[in-house]
């Protein structure tokens, strides 16, 4: 009984985050003007922009709960900058932003925030302009996703992207765990349903894995955060029953990711 | 007439001071003679009563005339005049014994033809005729000082026409006759220099005249020369450079030449130009980069046209030091930005770029990229000198004026202006006025004027080269030339609108807001020693990633790399050394000049330093540096060369605690005999009239003995002249005794 009221809640919260990302998209307080001399260039009143990767909105890529890439969204992403913008002296813009990941103004952003990605399916040109995204120096971050199948499906799109690198583990000594703070532990992040105690796992993704995907030249372009949540973190991170454990540490390698991706 | 009545010219007798020989007895006769005449009044008053008043009056006034002449004989009066006289000596032919005098001297003879025909000692036909009236000496000059007897030939071999060195024997030589005049027979091609100019001075001061005679073609012989070439002497490898070569020649205006440079026999860089009017000296800026590291043979060379007089002059060598050092670069930011990682990523790819950055992203925490171990950088951006003198170029970004102490702001003033690093100042929300730089002492390290205070502007700006930043070779952005490699590059955000440079400042980059109004994007200016440069846009890395740009397309990396390279460029080392002259001739010996400065770039007294220096032949010597006596931290040391090749000056710490510095001297047999090959009348001219002498083609070398009579040097001679025996008085005692006698005739007294 009290699992089945969880869980109801659980759906009304996410029904709900849903609703208002879709009526976000509507009204994005982008905080650009357009430029005036026909450069067709957007001016931006910001250094930084969280950006949120859209896809699958041909209805290929959803549920009834909505389009996969707003889970979360925008509370994650508003509580996470708020905590950027106090913590940090990174000038970041202060609301949600999310673009289409084939979108050509994507390239004003150099970090992009996805999640759900099992549900990702890239067509050629999707996977065309991400792949340039990132060789030009774009940094993509991934989370929220679990298990083995999500895995397979996700690391399939990748190697339409990047076919000639191999997807792997980034060491704790990498300057991503120490941009702005140490890490020296990774941590599984339980989604808000499984945080208040049992396992904090999704199907079969027992064990967290922060992977990467470099360059030739050894640039990291992609951070995978596989088998735990981040985002479920900082949109629950304001009630009382989700642990400080878990969401100080999805904040601190949330930062970190951050400003790492405007040094390296 | 009257000059045999005075004796002497009466202008002379008018001119001169006349002097009296006025001995004691003068005096006691002078008494004496006074005494007879009042004898005399009194004995013509005796007669008085037999002559009338004025029959006494005549005949005393007549016997006291005669008198007091005769007194005036007795004490050997004399004129003191001045005059000017020849100097008395001897006259000195100076022939041009150089490489050059083999070159054509018109008539289808050499230049030294022309000056044996006349000149050749003791049979010339010019000097046949000096010798007849003077006592000619002869000598030789080139790159030795040769005294020539008779009957002597001249080799012509002779690698420079050192002409100061001949007028210099002259002056100090000891010869049995000073030397009143000097002939001097060259083409005009001789090596001028402050010692020349002195001994000319000291020529003009010893009242010596030089002759001079031209050898050569008057008319414009058709030649194109390599002047010059301005290349520094040691780079960093991979560095864009620009070699700016100077050139002139004659008689080949509109023609079409090709210039071609080589890097160690390899042909890197060619180019067609059209030459300009004649005489005139012009530039030319050839692209280079050196890739190697080590001393590399730089050759700068023009194809020989078929008309010119002389080839050798068509090719220039230099040899530079290719270094395989680092040069060290912080970049401060005051907060994070997209240009730490964009500006790190371009010149990630470059060995010779150690890039560190220093981020602040929160207030009180700092994020260190590149650093070598845990003590760099560990209190933040240095305030100690040493601790950031060890860096050759300084990128400040988004830094707020007031996260700058006063003492890290002087250390960067001294940064550029002692150390010779250079700062570039970049644009974003905390920099130039918006950041509150407007009344700090940075501002005026600033290539721009700021205004005091924020602005609020926030614009995209397309980015242009002026004209000066199109010929500058930081701004060679890609293969094409001109400004299309720019237009096609994003726009940039610009949050300082920087309207204007400062007086002595140079903008390579400009913009235009959306008023259509002018701003300053990239300017840079000399400051001391060093570079301060200004980029007033906040976002570079648009040009990395925008779409419209291809992933292969390398226009961000060029330009940081170009110009973080320029910017360390005029960083001094802490040893510097200069040989001069860089190309000698066998035998010469060349000066080199070290600087020693220590860890604050102050120079360094007693500092404990090694020079060597490797032949051509590879042995190597060791040579004790002597501190100069007027500037500190100053050393030199000169030593021969003799052997024809490239010889290699080593200076380094004892203790290997700085890197050595090198510089190189190429020895050739042909020194720069070819590079004033050219037919000099005006250089030859110039002497003549600066010594009072004259200068004469070679065609009328003939009059040269007449003109040497009327400038042969004279001096102020004082002349007493003797005037007690002229005519004129003798003429005058008999005519006083007479008209006496015939007086007192008529009188009835005789």
């Amino acid at each position: 009984m009290h699992q089945s009221q969880a869980r109801g809640d659980r759906l009304m919260r996410i029904r709900l985050s849903r609703l208002l990302a879709a009526l976000s998209l509507i009204a994005m307080p982008l905080g650009a003007s357009a430029q005036a001399d026909g450069t067709s260039a957007q001016l931006l009143d910001h250094e930084f922009y969280f950006t949120r990767g859209i896809y699958g909105m041909d209805g290929g890529s959803g549920d009834d709960w909505g389009p996969r890439w707003a889970v979360d969204f925008p509370k994650a992403d508003e509580q996470f900058l708020v905590a950027l913008r106090r913590l940090t002296l990174v000038d970041a813009f202060e609301s949600h932003h999310a673009l289409s990941i084939d979108d050509p103004a994507l390239r004003d952003f150099p970090l992009l925030y996805m999640v759900e990605v099992d549900s990702l399916s890239m067509d050629a040109d999707q996977a065309k302009s991400l792949r340039e995204y990132l060789l030009a120096g774009g940094f993509l971050v991934i989370d929220d996703f679990w298990g083995s199948w999500a895995w397979t499906t996700f690391e399939r799109q990748m190697r339409v992207v990047f076919p000639e690198y191999r997807i792997v583990d980034v060491p704790l000594d990498h300057p991503v765990y120490h941009a702005f703070y140490d890490i020296d532990t990774i941590l599984q992040v339980p989604n808000v349903h499984q945080a208040s105690g049992g396992p904090t796992h999704e199907f079969d993704g027992r064990v967290p894995h922060v992977r990467g995907i470099f360059d030739e030249h050894g640039r990291l372009m992609v951070l995978i955060n596989w088998n735990t949540d981040l985002g479920d973190a900082w949109e629950w991170a304001d009630v009382p029953y989700y642990p400080l454990r878990y969401s100080t540490y999805a904040y601190e390698i949330g930062i970190n990711f951050v400003v790492y991706a405007m040094s390296y | 007439m009257l000059e045999w009545l005075f004796k002497y010219d009466p202008d002379v007798l008018w001119r001169g001071a006349w002097e009296l020989a006025w001995p004691a007895w003068g005096y006691v006769l002078a008494v004496g003679i006074l005494a007879v005449m009042v004898a005399w009044v009194l004995g013509y008053a005796h007669f008085g009563a037999r002559l009338g008043r004025s029959d006494r009056a005549v005949l005393w006034g007549l016997r006291t005339a005669l008198l007091g002449l005769l007194l005036l004989v007795l004490l050997r009066p004399t004129v003191v005049v001045e005059t000017e006289q020849p100097v008395p000596g001897s006259v000195a032919v100076l022939l041009d014994d150089s490489l050059s005098m083999n070159l054509p001297g018109g008539g289808g003879n050499t230049r030294a033809d022309q000056a044996m025909q006349d000149f050749a000692p003791g049979t010339g036909r010019v000097s046949a005729a000096l010798e007849t009236r003077y006592d000619v000496r002869y000598l030789g000059f080139s790159d030795r000082v040769e005294d020539l007897p008779a009957g002597t030939d001249l080799s012509f071999s002779g690698a420079r026409s050192d002409l100061a060195a001949g007028l210099t024997r002259l002056l100090r030589g000891v010869t049995a006759r000073p030397v009143s005049a000097v002939v001097l027979v060259s083409d005009g091609g001789f090596q001028s220099g402050p010692e020349l100019e002195r001994a000319l001075f000291e020529m003009r001061a010893a009242g010596v005249a030089v002759h001079t005679v031209g050898v050569g073609e008057t008319r414009a012989g058709t030649d194109l020369q390599l002047d010059e070439v301005r290349l520094p002497d040691s780079v960093l490898r991979g560095d864009a450079l620009e070699a700016t070569l100077l050139l002139r020649h004659q008689g080949l205006a509109g023609r079409q030449a090709r210039l071609v440079v080589e890097v160690d026999s390899a042909i890197v860089h060619e180019q067609n130009l059209v030459l300009p009017a004649d005489r005139e000296r012009f530039r030319v800026s050839l692209p280079l980069i050196l890739d190697t590291p080590g001393p590399r043979e730089v050759v700068f060379r023009a194809d020989v046209l078929s008309e010119e007089i002389v080839s050798e002059n068509n090719r220039l060598q230099r040899t530079v030091e290719v270094r395989d050092q680092p040069i060290n670069v912080l970049h401060f930011e005051g907060e994070p930005r997209f240009e730490v990682k964009f500006l790190r990523r371009a010149v990630s790819e470059d060995d010779n770029i150690r890039l560190v950055s220093l981020v602040r992203t929160a207030e009180n925490k700092y994020y260190r990229l590149g650093v070598e171990d845990g003590s760099e950088l560990a209190q933040g951006f240095p305030s100690d000198e040493s601790e950031l003198f060890r860096y050759d170029a300084l990128v400040i970004g988004s830094v707020e004026a007031a996260l700058l102490s006063v003492d890290q702001q002087a250390a960067i003033r001294a940064f550029v202006e002692r150390r010779g690093g250079g700062v570039l100042f970049l644009g974003g929300r905390h920099a130039f006025a918006e950041g509150g730089h407007g009344s700090t002492a940075l501002a005026g390290v600033m290539p721009v004027v700021l205004s005091t205070d924020a602005t609020g502007f926030r614009q995209q700006v397309r980015v242009r080269p002026t004209p000066a930043g199109l010929r500058d070779v930081l701004l060679s952005i890609g293969s094409e030339s001109g400004a299309e490699p720019w237009d096609r590059l994003p726009p940039l955000t610009v949050v300082n609108p920087l309207r204007a440079a400062k007086p002595g400042a140079t903008v390579l980059l400009e913009g235009l807001d959306q008023a259509g109004e002018p701003l300053v994007l990239l300017a840079t200016q000399r400051y001391g020693r060093g570079t301060s440069a200004a980029l007033a846009v906040q976002n570079t890395w648009r040009w990395q990633m925008q779409v419209d740009m291809p992933l292969t397309d390398h226009t961000h990396e060029t330009f940081w790399r170009h110009l973080l390279r320029g910017l360390a460029r005029p960083a001094a080392a802490r040893i510097e050394v200069e040989a001069g002259p860089s190309r000698a001739v066998p035998g010469e010996s060349v000066d080199l000049v070290v600087v020693a400065r220590d860890e604050r770039y102050l120079p360094l007294d007693g500092a404990d330093l090694e020079a060597t220096l490797t032949d051509p032949l590879g042995r190597v010597s060791r040579y004790p540096l002597v501190p100069s006596a007027d500037e500190t931290g100053v050393y030199t040391v000169a030593a021969p060369m003799n052997e024809i090749g490239r010889y290699e000056w080593v200076v380094g710490a004892l203790d290997n605690s700085v890197p050595a510095a090198r510089s190189y001297v190429d020895v050739s047999p042909d020194g720069d005999e070819f590079w004033n090959g050219a037919f000099n009348d005006r250089a030859l001219a110039g002497i003549a009239q600066r010594t009072g002498g004259r200068y004469y083609p070679a065609d009328d070398a003939g009059s040269l003995v007449e003109g040497i009579d009327e400038t042969l040097a004279t001096r102020p001679v004082r002349d007493r002249l003797p005037v007690w025996d002229m005519p004129l008085l003798l003429l005058l005692l008999l005519g006083l005794a007479c008209a006496e006698w015939v007086y007192r005739r008529r009188c009835a007294l005789a």
